[in-house]
C-alpha cells in the first residue's frame, strides 16, 4: 500500500506543487484548503503524514493539530511555517508535532522529511532496535505519538550507545523543552554545543531558549537535526 | 563742610586767643606795675634822702653859727634851703601811697616853721639868746623833719619790698592759672575736635552703610538728607542714584518679565512637554504641556522615573542626551493610552561653561511610532503576501529543473534557469526588506556576547573565505594584537562582514585578494575590509548605505541595493557607526566601528 499524504494549504498553487512533488515518489496524496477540510479526509481515512501549513484561513494549523489531537487522531503532523510564526511552533511541538519546514522550501526538503517521517514509523513494526540510529528514531517517533516515556528510554539507550552524539543530546534537549524543563533542555543543547560548536540545530534551538526567555518570543523554529 | 569743619574748629581758635590775650595781659600787669612801683617809690626814697641831707646841712649851718663860725654857717644853711624845697617839691610831686601825702605835708609845714625860726635865728645876734633859740626850737624841729623825711623813706622802701612780694606771688598765681587754663583748653580743643570728627564721619559712615545694602540689592535704601554742605550733595547724589537705579531695575524687571512672557507662551503653544531644571533636579518651568502631562501622570515633583536617570546624569555633566532614533522612547500611561516620550536632555550652561540646569523636551512621538509600526507592518504584511506566490513559483520551478518529471530542452533549461535566478533574486529582497523592517522596527532581537574582535573574525573567517575563493582571490587578515572585547550579536555582525566580503569580492577583479584589517580607533574597535575594485565615485559615496541605492551602470543581478542599509541598521543597533573611504580606480575600504564593550557589562542584554 502506498503511503498516503495529507496537504493542508489554502493556496491552490502550493498544494499543487507539494503534490507534484510526493506523487513523484510514489505517494498517494490528498488536498485540503482548510482545516475543516482536513478535519474531514482525517476521519475519512488514514493517512501517514499530515503536512499543515501554520497559517490557514479560519481554524489554523495549530488549531487544526489540536483538534486532531483531541479526537484522537495520531497522524505524524509536519508543520510548515513561514519566517514569523514560529512562537507557536512550541505548542504545536507539545502536540507531538516535532517536525518542520521553513517556506520558502525547495521540493528536496519537502522529499527527505516526508521520507524521514515515513521511515520512522516504518520502523514501529521492526522488534529488535539495538543500533544508536534506530533509537534516536524510535525516540523521534515516540516524540511524534507523544509517548514521552518511551521516547525517554529510547534516548537514554541512544546516549549510552553514543556517549558523544550531538543530535542525541540536541534530542533530549528537545524532549525537555516539550516537557517544559526549560533548564534541562538547555543543558543538553549545551552539551550538544560543547561537542560541536558549529553544530547548527542545537544551536538554533540554544537561541530560540535564550529568546524565549528574555523576549517571551522567538523566530528560531526548532530544529530536531538529520535523521 | 568748610563752614561745618570752621564752625567745629571755631570754639578752639577763639579759646587760644582768649589764653593769648590773657596771658599777654598778664606779662603786662605783672612788668608794668613794678616797674611803676619801683620807679616811683625810688623817686620818694631819693627826695627823702636829699631833705634829710640838706635838712642836716641847714642843722650843721646853724651849729658852726653857735660855734662862732657864722659866716660858714650862714653860706651852708642858704646853700641847703633850696636844695631841701627842691627836694620836697619833689616828693610833694610824687606821692603815691597811703599816709605818704599827709607825711609830705607836715614836713613842708614843719620846713615853714623852721625856716622862720632860722630867721630868727639870723637876726639875733647874742649868742646866749641864739642857743637858747637852737636848742629849744630849732634842734627839736629839724629831728621831727629829719624823722619824718626818714618816715618817707622808710614808707616807700617797705612798699618796694610790698611790691616785690606781690609781684612774685602774681606771677606764681599766674603760672598756676595758665597752666590750669591751657588744660581746660586742651580738653576744650579735644571736645570740640571730636564733636568735629562725629560731625563729619557720622554722614560719611550713613552713607557707607547704605551704599553696601544698595549693592546688596535693596535699592529701596534712602540716605537722609541733613545737611546742604558736600556730604549733604553726596547723599542727595546718592539717592538720586539709588531712585535712577530703582527705575532701570523697574526696566529691566520688566524686559525679563516680558521675555519670559515670550518664551512661556511661545513653550505653551508648543505642543511637545518642554521642562527647564535647576541643578538640584527641581523643575523651574514647564510649559502648559509639561503642566498637563506630570499632572496626568500625577507627578507632583521631578520626572517621570525612567527619564530621571539621564536628567540626573546630564545635570551632573554628561554630555546632553539627544536622541537620533526612537529607540530611546520611554513609555508612559495617559488616559489609558500608551504614549511615548522621546526625551531630549540639554544642559545649560552659561558664558563660562558652568552648568546651571538642564532643558527636557520630552516629545511625543506615539503618533511617529504608530506610522512606523505602520509602514513596517505594511511592508512586512506586502511582503509577506508577495512570498507566498514567490514560493510556489520557486517550487515549481525548482521541481522543473529537477528535470524528474521530465527532461528539458536547452532553451527550456536556459529559460527556467533565468526565471529561477530571478525567483531567488526577489525572494532575497524581499528576505532584506523584512530584516530592514524588523531591524528598523527594533522587533530584531539582538543577542548580545562579549567576544575579543580575534575571536570574532576567527570564528566568521571561513565562511567569508569561501565568499572570496568563489572569486578566484583570497581573503587576508591583519588583526592587531590586544584589542578591547565588543559586546556583539555575532549573527548580525556576521552578516555585514559577508555583506562587506561578498561586495569587496565581487567588485574585485578575478583572483584579486581582499583585505580584513581589524584595529582600535580611539575607543572604537575598526573592522575594514579592504579591496582594490574600482572605488566608488566621490559623488555617491555619501548615498552608499541609502536604500535600494545603486551605483548606476553597476551590475544589475548582483544586488537590491538593501545589503548596506542593513548592514548600517545593524551596526547602529549595536552603537557603532559605519563608513567608507574609497578612491575610484584604486579600491574602496568599507570599514565599521564598534565601541569597545565595558568590563562590567555581561553577555546578555535585551
Amino acid at each position: 500500500m502506498r503511503p498516503r499524504i495529507l496537504i493542508v494549504d489554502d493556496e491552490t498553487n502550493v498544494r499543487l506543487n507539494y503534490r507534484i512533488t510526493l506523487e513523484m515518489e510514489g505517494y498517494e496524496v490528498t488536498e485540503a484548503a482548510s482545516a475543516l477540510q482536513a478535519l474531514h479526509e482525517l476521519i475519512e481515512h488514514d493517512f501517514s503524514v499530515a503536512i499543515l501549513d501554520m497559517r490557514l484561513p479560519g481554524m489554523d494549523g495549530l488549531a487544526l493539530l489540536a483538534k486532531m489531537r483531541e479526537v484522537g487522531i495520531t497522524v505524524p503532523a509536519m508543520i510548515v511555517t513561514a519566517y514569523s510564526d514560529v512562537p507557536h511552533a512550541v505548542r504545536a511541538m507539545k502536540l507531538g508535532a516535532i517536525d518542520f519546514l521553513q517556506k520558502p522550501l525547495r521540493p528536496e526538503d519537502l522529499r527527505r522529511l516526508v521520507a524521514e517521517i515515513l521511515d520512522r514509523h516504518a520502523s514501529r513494526r521492526e522488534h529488535q532496535i539495538e543500533d544508536f540510529k534506530s533509537h534516536i528514531v524510535a525516540a523521534k517517533r515516540c516524540l511524534n505519538l507523544r509517548s514521552f516515556e518511551s521516547a525517554r528510554l529510547h534516548l537514554v539507550k541512544a546516549m549510552e550507545l553514543n556517549t558523544k552524539s550531538v543530535e542525541a543530546f540536541n534530542l533530549a534537549g528537545v524532549f525537555y523543552e516539550m516537557m517544559e524543563d526549560l533548564h534541562k533542555a538547555k543543558k543538553y543543547y549545551g552539551q550538544a554545543i560543547k561537542l560541536n560548536k558549529n553544530y547548527e540545530p542545537a544551536q538554533q534551538n540554544m537561541r530560540r531558549l535564550f529568546e524565549l526567555e528574555h523576549f517571551g518570543s522567538s523566530s528560531e523554529p526548532f530544529n530536531l537535526g538529520e535523521g | 563742610m568748610k563752614k561745618r569743619i570752621f564752625l567745629g574748629l571755631l570754639p578752639i581758635i577763639v579759646l587760644f586767643i582768649g589764653v593769648g590775650l590773657y596771658a599777654v595781659w598778664l606779662f603786662t600787669r605783672l612788668g608794668g606795675s613794678i616797674d611803676t612801683i619801683l620807679r616811683e617809690n625810688y623817686q620818694s626814697v631819693l627826695a627823702g634822702q636829699e631833705m634829710k641831707e640838706s635838712a642836716e646841712r641847714m642843722d650843721s649851718g646853724l651849729s658852726f653859727a653857735l660855734a662862732g663860725e657864722e659866716k660858714r654857717g650862714h653860706e651852708l644853711f642858704d646853700a641847703n634851703t633850696p636844695l631841701f624845697g627842691a627836694s620836697l617839691t619833689k616828693e610833694l610831686n610824687n606821692i603815691t601811697l597811703p599816709g605818704e601825702g599827709e607825711l609830705a605835708n607836715r614836713i613842708k609845714e614843719s620846713e615853714g616853721r623852721y625856716q622862720t625860726l632860722a630867721k630868727s635865728f639870723w637876726a639875733a645876734t647874742d649868742a646866749g639868746s641864739r642857743r637858747d633859740m637852737y636848742f629849744s626850737r630849732l634842734l627839736p624841729l629839724f629831728t621831727q623833719i629829719k624823722n619824718d623825711a626818714q618816715a618817707v623813706i622808710d614808707m616807700n622802701q617797705e612798699n618796694m619790698v610790698q611790691a616785690d612780694h606781690y609781684a612774685r606771688s602774681l606771677s606764681k598765681d599766674s603760672t598756676h592759672a595758665m597752666f590750669l587754663l591751657v588744660l581746660a583748653v586742651v580738653g576744650l580743643a579735644i571736645f570740640f575736635g571730636y564733636g568735629l570728627q562725629r560731625a563729619i564721619l557720622k554722614p560719611i559712615q550713613t552713607l557707607t552703610a547704605v551704599s553696601k545694602e544698595l549693592g546688596d540689592g535693596k535699592l529701596d535704601q534712602i540716605v537722609p538728607v541733613q545737611s546742604k554742605d558736600e556730604l549733604g550733595e553726596l547723599a542727595d547724589a546718592f539717592n538720586k542714584l539709588a531712585t535712577k537705579l530703582r527705575a532701570y531695575r523697574q526696566v529691566t524687571t520688566d524686559q525679563i518679565l516680558q521675555a519670559r512672557q515670550m518664551t512661556e507662551i511661545t513653550f505653551s503653544a508648543f505642543p511637545d512637554p518642554i521642562l527647564a531644571l535647576s541643578l538640584d533636579g527641581k523643575i523651574n518651568f514647564a510649559n502648559s504641556a509639561a503642566g498637563k502631562l506630570l499632572q496626568k501622570l500625577d507627578l507632583k515633583e521631578g520626572m517621570p522615573a525612567a527619564i530621571q536617570d539621564e536628567v540626573e546624569s546630564v545635570l551632573h555633566g554628561a554630555p546632553d542626551s539627544v536622541p537620533t532614533s526612537f529607540e530611546g522612547a520611554v513609555p508612559v500611561r495617559i488616559d489609558d493610552h500608551e504614549a511615548f516620550l522621546l526625551p531630549r536632555v540639554i544642559g545649560m550652561r552659561d558664558d563660562s561653561g558652568n552648568l546651571f540646569g538642564a532643558a527636557v523636551v520630552l516629545q511625543d512621538i506615539t503618533r511617529f511610532r504608530l506610522m512606523d509600526e505602520v509602514k513596517t507592518n505594511l511592508v512586512s504584511t506586502v511582503s509577506h503576501e508577495l512570498k507566498t506566490p514567490l514560493t510556489s513559483i520557486r517550487m515549481g520551478l525548482h521541481l522543473l529543473l529537477e528535470e524528474k518529471i521530465g527532461l528539458l530542452n536547452a532553451k527550456q533549461l536556459e529559460l527556467l534557469l533565468a526565471a529561477r535566478e530571478d525567483a531567488e533574486r526577489l525572494l532575497r529582497m524581499i528576505n532584506d526588506l523584512l530584516d530592514l523592517a524588523r531591524l528598523e522596527s527594533g522587533q530584531m532581537r539582538q543577542r548580545l556576547e562579549i567576544i575579543s574582535p580575534t575571536v570574532l573574525v576567527e570564528n566568521i573567517l571561513p565562511d567569508l573565505q569561501l565568499l572570496v575563493e568563489a572569486n578566484d582571490g583570497h581573503l587576508t587578515t591583519n588583526i592587531a594584537p590586544d584589542l578591547a572585547n565588543v559586546s556583539v550579536d555575532t549573527r548580525q555582525i556576521g552578516h555585514v562582514f559577508s555583506n562587506f566580503v561578498s561586495n569587496a569580492a565581487r567588485f574585485s577583479k578575478p583572483g584579486d585578494d581582499v583585505q580584513l584589517l581589524v584595529k582600535a580607533v580611539g575607543n572604537a574597535i575598526r573592522f575594514s575590509v579592504v579591496d582594490h575594485g574600482p572605488g566608488i565615485p566621490k559623488e555617491f559615496q555619501a548615498r552608499i548605505f541609502e536604500r535600494f541605492f545603486r551605483i548606476p551602470g553597476t551590475d544589475q543581478v548582483a544586488g537590491v541595493g538593501l545589503g548596506l542599509a542593513i548592514a548600517k541598521e545593524i551596526v547602529a543597533s549595536h552603537g557603532g557607526s559605519i563608513g567608507l573611504n574609497s578612491v575610484p580606480g584604486e579600491g574602496s575600504e568599507f570599514y565599521f566601528d564598534l565601541p569597545s564593550a565595558k568590563s562590567d557589562a555581561n553577555g546578555a542584554k535585551p
